[in-house]
Order: structure tokens, then C-alpha cells, then sequence
């Protein structure tokens, strides 16, 4: 049986429990959703007692499943006052799933104003450990005094300077594999100011004497299925631009079709993207020592991770990808790629949402306040950040905050998110994604570009988006989304594997519906928080603007939104 | 030879990038990126010509990043 722990911050204590047997089969989002709508009044104060934070191991966690090894993190979102699970790679999840633990819920906050680490030991034993030592100690900082602590056969989920000081925008850090680098994060929702606002700053999770033994219904079977799985994914990343280069290599699709966002998502083309795409990227990697096709997990066969250094040959971040790149790059006018890793190293460090953090540093540009393509004047403003000064905080309140507060009529926002590094006018599919995903605006809930939706046409999308969505759903309980687009063609296996798991029946029914039932619950979470259609759409701009590039806007209506999760 | 995903393509004198594609049979896409020898080339850069024995990789980005 799976554990888990129950951290209560207000007593102090630690409780360990087999897991309730309706959460055994569940993992990642599917257990988020289901554990948050029992246990979590949606109307709660996201940073008060009420609210719960998770963390859990996924469906298949423990096994040899390429990937599977995903930490998903959940709890009301104080950045959109509606659910939120983000996920996250790393060490981590493979640790705790060796210390046969599930789920770990952290309930009520301090009645002190002292902070704590969890730390699981190598016999098994948990405890809070009082952590005042670390108060305002950021991520890289942070692993490096762990380390020298205890060694480094352990994996850290942490929050820096951000969390504690409650930004919306703040994250968690996961500890990569090998490299040990806090630089995963769960990132997105402000998750990292729930952590705060807990008095918890880091999970420490020692590797343990003793491994958990995964409990099979039919081993054998099991290991047949995933063999077939592992292999299918081993093939297709062969030839999957982020295995062979990196998330990076999107650019140079999006860069060419105007969904590449370019200042503001003002729907201009980017005529430097080249400056920020995949050969700039890989020959910075090859001169300079950095690498790529690495894994941040054990057992990946995707490895779409790096490691990028400066000029002298230093590092300066891994996990360095698209998202940050487009958006602090083209979005922000800014064609330095050295300059961009520096703005990745310091949203890992201090523990923010690089999304968020660069849509905010683009309502900057856009009003006025600095100016496109200042990188040295938005390097300030994030040490504003770090430094926790007014402006600091506000930017750490994320794109909406900073957006309102200086006049901008072009937030790029859906239940007060900030979108990702696709403009959705010209992937109006991924429009229908941002504004109806109950996690609020993004892209790993249903971007729908690509073979299969190049020659839908317009009238498919919705239909498109809702498919994905729910196929992410259970994506997001299983594995890397990455792995999953190249296990497509094996998905009935998934029931199979389940069956040789838990028992049970063995169709692929039995995954959908896990799908549907995940969303389902999380769309009734956000209604029941006070959410309505209202907030299922996108900011007004891309309904008037048109993209400079294509002429389209985003003219996907309404009704078409109201019926997408009638099932 | 010219090599597309590891598939050997007899090499013609002016064979472009998109011919050695299209000779190799594999799909591409609004989100396919090419490699030849570890360079990346953009959908407009297809017609480039190739010389024998390079190798061509045909990528395509299946999610998002």
C-alpha cells in the first residue's frame, strides 16, 4: 500500500498512514482534483487555514514507465483563486514514490513565525525541522547549504525569497537529477506563496536504505506493456526536436508563423528570432561547455533538458526553454539569449513563474515604464524583486497586478494568469485551451498545433482543444506530456497497465474517463470558488487586433466555449 | 547518398532539402523542423540545395515546451 503523510503546521506534526484505498489508483492531477474538491472549501483564502497544499507521485510512479516520475503540486491557486495543479520534473518524485509516499497534504499555517523543512531521512523517519537558519536564503543558495549538509543523494523542493515573501507569482523548485540544480519548477499558479504561506520552505527527501517495493497485481504483465511503451517513446524522440535540441527549437516554427508572441503579443513577426532559436542556442552550447539531451528525471528517454553557460564557459541555468525564451526574448524585444538565461537563473533562484514574471516585465515595457528591448533596465526591475522592494512586490503579484496598476488595456491574462509563448490568434485552438482550462491560461492543458490540427479547420478546434484537454488530463496523472505525444499510438495500453497496476478493468475507457472526471471536478471547484463563463475568455484585444502577420484574430465565440465540456 | 532520418536517398546534382524530403516519404508539417548536418533550416530555407552525404533530419515538435 502507498503512504501518506499528513504535515499539520499549526501542531507541528507529522502523521503517516496508508494511503485511502479511493486514492491508491490516482496520481498527479486526477488525485489533486479529487483530493482538493473533498477536502478544500473552494471559497477559502488561498493563503489561509483552510487551504491545503499536495503533493503528490503519479498513477505509475515507482515504475520503470519512462517519465512517470512527475511531482505535481496542488492546492487553491492564490494567483487565480480557482484549482491549481502544476507539475513539475525533477529528483523528487522518484524519491518519494521510494519511500513509498504518495501524497503528502500540508494543512492549517503556523501560529509562529518560524519556518520548517520536512525532511525525510534515509531510515524512513520524517520531521519538521525548524529552518530559520535558511529564512530568505534563495534556491541555488539554498541546495548548495543542503548539500554540504547531508550529501547529495537527496532531491529539495523549495521556495526562495518569493514564497516566503508570498508573491502570486512564486514557484516551486525542484531539484533536477544529476545535476542537482533547483532549476524544475512547479511553477505556475503562485503555488510557491501557498508554501509560505505554510511556513514550509523545502522538502528535503534523503533516498532511502530500504526501497519501497511497488505493489503489482501482475508484475509480468506490467513490465511486458511498459517495455512496449518505454520503446515507442525511445523511437519517436529520435526524431522530436526536443530531444535533439531542446524546448528552444520551437522558435523556429513559431517565429516563421506568428505565434511566436512579440512585443506584448502585439502580433508583429520577430525579425531577430533567429538570435534566440535553436542553432544560436546550440552552438552556445557547443563552444561554451553546455550541454543538452539531458535528463531531469531518472529514466527518461525524452531528455530534453540542458545546461547553458556563459561565454567564459560558467553556468548559468538548465532546463532553459521555449516558454521563457519567447517571452522574455521576442515578447519582451529582446534578442540577447545570454541575457534571457540570466533572467531564467534569477526567476529559479529567487522562485517565480518565468510566464509570469516576463508578461509583467512586458506591461512594463508596454506603458512605458522602461523601455522594449531595455534588458539591462528589466534586470533592475526583477532585482526589485529579489530585493522585495514596492515595485518588487507588485511585479511579483505577476502580469495582471503590475498590468492594472500602470494603465495597460493589453493584459494577457485569462483567471488572472498570464498566457504563455503562443499568441492564439494564430492557434485559435490553444485560445479555446487558455480560456476554458480550469487552470487558467495554459499551454501544457491543450496546445493544439501540429499534424493532427494543421487541416481541421476552424470550426474544429473547439472540438480539438476539449480532446486534448482531457487526453492532458490524464497525461498530467501519468507522465511527462512529452513522452505521452509519442505514446499516442499505444494509448489503449495505458488501461492495460493500469489492470496489471491495480486490478481492475483493463480498456481504455477506464483512462478517459479519468480525463473527463479530472476536469470535470476541477471545472466544479472553480464555479463552486465563484467563477462563471465570464472568466472562460480571453482578454478583449485579441477579439478586436488583428496579428500583424496572419490578419486572423480570435473570433472563436462564446456559445462555442459554453458547450465545449457538455459530455 | 543522402541520409533523411538514417533512410538512404540517391543524391542527384541540384537535389534540394524539400526534394530529398519528399523522396524519403516523410510527412511534414506546420511544426517540422530540418536539420541537415546538425543546422537547423526553416520551412522557407527547404530549397536550399544539398550536396551528397550530408545528413537530413526531419523533426517534428509534437507538444508544446
Amino acid at each position: 500500500m502507498w503512504s501518506k503523510l499528513t504535515i499539520d503546521m499549526e501542531s507541528l506534526t507529522v502523521t503517516k498512514e496508508s494511503l485511502e484505498e479511493e486514492y491508491q489508483v490516482l496520481g498527479g492531477r486526477g488525485l489533486i482534483a479529487q483530493y482538493l474538491m473533498k477536502n478544500v472549501p473552494p471559497q477559502c483564502d488561498p493563503l489561509g487555514n483552510e487551504n491545503h497544499l499536495i503533493f503528490c507521485t503519479s498513477v505509475f510512479a515507482g515504475t520503470k514507465l519512462t517519465t512517470t516520475h512527475r511531482l505535481s503540486v496542488g492546492g487553491k491557486s492564490p494567483l487565480t483563486g480557482g484549482i491549481k495543479e502544476s507539475n513539475s520534473g525533477g529528483y523528487a518524485a522518484a524519491l518519494l514514490a521510494e519511500h513509498g509516499i504518495k501524497l503528502i497534504v500540508v494543512k492549517n499555517v503556523p501560529n509562529n513565525d518560524k519556518i520548517y523543512n520536512l525532511h525525510l531521512s534515509p531510515d524512513g523517519s520524517v520531521s519538521l525541522e525548524e529552518a530559520d537558519e535558511y529564512r530568505g536564503v534563495n534556491n541555488y543558495q539554498f541546495t548548495e547549504m543542503i548539500y554540504e549538509r547531508l550529501g547529495n543523494k537527496l532531491a529539495t523542493v523549495s521556495i526562495g525569497s518569493a514564497g516566503e515573501r508570498l508573491y502570486k507569482s512564486a514557484s516551486i523548485q525542484v531539484s533536477e537529477y544529476r545535476s542537482g540544480h533547483p532549476s524544475r519548477a512547479a511553477a505556475r499558479g503562485g503555488l510557491g506563496a501557498l508554501m509560505g504561506s505554510k511556513g514550509l520552505k523545502a522538502l528535503i527527501i534523503e533516498k532511502p536504505k530500504e526501497k519501497f517495493q511497488v505493489p503489482y497485481k501482475n508484475e509480468e504483465k506490467f513490465k511486458e506493456i511498459v517495455m512496449k511503451l518505454n520503446k515507442m517513446v525511445a523511437a519517436g524522440a529520435q526524431n522530436d526536436p526536443f530531444h535533439n535540441i531542446g524546448t528552444v527549437a520551437t522558435i523556429e516554427v513559431t517565429g516563421a508563423n506568428g505565434v511566436l508572441p512579440v512585443d506584448n503579443f502585439s502580433g508583429k513577426l520577430f525579425p531577430d528570432y533567429k538570435e534566440v532559436g535553436a542553432n544560436k542556442f546550440m552552438t552556445n552550447l557547443a563552444t561554451r561547455g553546455g550541454k543538452n539531451k539531458l535528463p531531469c528525471q531518472p529514466g527518461c528517454v525524452m531528455q530534453c533538458s540542458n545546461s547553458y553557460n556563459d561565454k567564459d564557459g560558467n553556468y548559468i541555468t538548465s532546463g532553459f526553454e521555449y516558454e521563457t525564451i519567447a517571452l522574455f526574448g521576442p515578447n519582451c524585444h529582446i534578442s540577447d539569449l545570454d541575457v534571457i538565461a540570466k533572467m531564467d537563473r534569477m526567476c529559479d533562484d529567487m522562485g517565480v513563474d518565468t510566464i509570469e514574471t516576463a508578461n509583467a516585465i512586458a506591461m512594463c515595457m508596454e506603458t512605458g515604464k522602461i523601455n522594449w528591448g531595455d534588458a539591462e533596465a528589466a534586470l533592475e526591475l526583477m532585482k526589485e524583486m529579489v530585493d522585495g522592494s514596492e515595485f518588487g512586490n507588485l511585479l511579483g503579484n505577476g502580469c495582471e497586478a503590475v498590468g492594472k496598476s500602470l494603465g495597460s488595456k493589453r493584459i494577457p491574462v485569462v483567471k488572472h494568469q498570464a498566457i504563455a509563448g503562443y499568441d492564439p490568434r494564430n492557434t485559435k485552438g490553444t485560445g479555446i485551451t487558455y480560456a476554458t482550462s480550469p487552470m487558467g491560461a495554459d499551454h501544457t492543458a491543450g496546445l493544439t498545433m501540429g499534424r493532427a490540427f494543421d487541416d481541421c479547420g476552424r470550426a474544429a478546434q473547439s472540438y480539438s482543444s476539449n480532446k486534448l484537454q482531457v487526453a492532458l488530463c490524464f497525461a498530467d496523472s501519468m507522465m511527462c506530456l512529452f513522452a505521452f505525444s509519442h505514446m499516442v499510438p499505444g494509448l489503449p495500453m495505458l488501461g492495460e497497465l493500469m489492470a496489471a497496476m491495480y486490478g481492475g478493468a483493463s480498456d481504455f475507457s477506464r483512462v478517459t474517463t479519468m480525463g473527463v472526471k479530472t476536469i470535470l471536478t476541477e471545472r466544479a471547484f472553480n464555479k463552486m470558488a465563484g467563477m462563471t463563463s465570464a472568466d472562460d475568455k480571453l482578454p478583449e484585444f485579441f477579439y478586436k487586433e488583428r496579428s500583424v502577420a496572419t490578419g486572423s484574430r480570435f473570433d472563436i465565440d462564446e456559445h462555442e466555449l459554453e458547450v465545449l465540456f457538455e459530455f | 547518398m543522402i541520409y533523411v532520418n538514417k533512410k538512404a536517398i540517391i543524391y542527384n546534382e541540384g537535389m534540394t532539402v524539400a526534394d530529398a524530403i519528399s523522396k524519403s516519404e516523410i510527412n511534414t508539417d506546420s511544426m517540422t523542423i530540418v536539420m541537415v548536418d546538425g543546422k537547423v533550416m526553416s520551412v522557407n530555407e527547404l530549397d536550399s540545395e544539398l550536396v551528397d552525404e550530408v545528413k537530413v533530419k526531419v523533426l517534428t515538435v509534437l507538444s508544446g515546451g
